[in-house]
């Protein structure tokens, strides 16, 4: 069953169908969180106030839109919210970022997986919002786009610069291919 | 982690601790979003009354007495608390388009372009209409002044 689906039927009254919107966005959500706020409990808590905030909105939702571009929209701005909330929050914390050995490969190959995720904290949070949908959520600048408000452009303007920045970061800290 | 997440959004859901919002908020806000249009096309059409005043008399080879005092009167009247309101109100709709449409890939700039140029489309059709030349006196002193420079002094 797809996205559209399930919000028809959500909608139409069958609540219990949201059970499967939340079994499937709640772990790229949790990691996509993670990737803004660098705390796992927090993170938890950013999934499941998108996803109570998404529901509340549902009958608000474009379908014309994608509807995962639309919940990653709602999760960025309750992390966004949270990191302005909470200025103590670890900004550029490292190893918080989770790196799969496939992605790490994605990354022109030029680092590996365990250093990746380091370099990649340590970017500004501007940059590593795209880079980190672009590679660990696998999505298209379009998409990226929908998420961030910013044109398709601007989203590969970002991605091209963060990985600018990555090797910048990591042949600082000595990391090679 | 996920289960529990689940039950615990599913059983908010059930109490009724979380509702869905109901369709006409929605509605709701696009119409308050048209009507801030209108407001905002309303002040332009004011201020267009004002500057064709204003050019008129800088233009005109007499004296002007009546574009003067029309002046005079239409800038003594100008609801300029509408105006801080309408500005007000442009940020919270420029803010409301981007939110909820694809208007975000607008640079803000671009975005406030557009909405003052529909505006002041909308002033203009509203001035030269004939709901903006009801100024009876004008019209029976011979029609000097019909046209934008009167129109919403009138109303």
């Amino acid at each position: 069953m797809d996205d559209a689906n399930i919000v028809a039927r959500v909608t139409a009254g069958d609540a219990d169908a949201y059970r499967h919107i939340i079994a499937k966005y709640h772990a790229p959500l949790v990691r996509y969180a993670m990737v803004i706020v660098h705390d796992p409990d927090i993170a938890d808590d950013v999934a499941q106030e998108a996803f109570i905030r998404a529901y509340q909105g549902l009958r608000g939702y474009n379908p014309r839109f994608a509807f995962s571009s639309w919940i990653y929209r709602i999760a960025h701005n309750v992390a966004i919210d949270i990191v302005r909330s909470h200025k103590d929050l670890p900004i550029d914390a490292e190893d918080s970022l989770i790196v799969d050995d496939k992605t790490a490969q994605r990354l022109d190959k030029e680092f590996t997986a365990r250093h990746v995720s380091s370099c990649m904290a340590a970017l500004p949070i501007k940059y590593r919002e795209p880079v980190s949908l672009y590679y660990l959520d696998h999505k298209s600048y379009a998409e990226i786009g929908d998420i961030l408000h910013i044109s398709v452009s601007v989203v590969g303007v970002r991605v091209n610069r963060a990985k600018q920045k990555l090797r910048k970061i990591c042949s600082e800290r000595g990391v090679r291919s | 982690m996920k289960d529990t997440m689940a039950n615990n959004i599913m059983g908010r859901i059930k109490q009724g601790d979380v509702r869905m919002r109901p369709k006409w908020h929605f509605v709701a806000t696009s119409v308050i979003a048209a009507l801030v249009t209108g407001l905002f096309a309303f002040v332009m059409a004011y201020a267009m009354s004002l500057a064709y005043l204003a050019l008129r008399i800088q233009l005109g080879d007499r004296p002007m007495y009546g574009a003067r005092f029309k002046l005079d009167t239409l800038i003594n009247e100008f609801p300029w608390v509408l105006v801080v309101f309408v500005i007000i109100a442009c940020a919270a709709l420029v803010i409301h388009l981007k939110r909820t449409s694809r208007l975000y890939r607008l640079r803000p700039s671009v975005l406030v372009f557009g909405i003052v140029l529909t505006s002041a489309l909308l002033g203009l059709l509203l001035t030269i209409s004939p709901l903006g030349v009801i100024d009876h006196s004008a019209q029976q002193s011979g029609g000097h002044g019909r046209g934008y420079g009167r129109s919403l002094h009138a109303q």
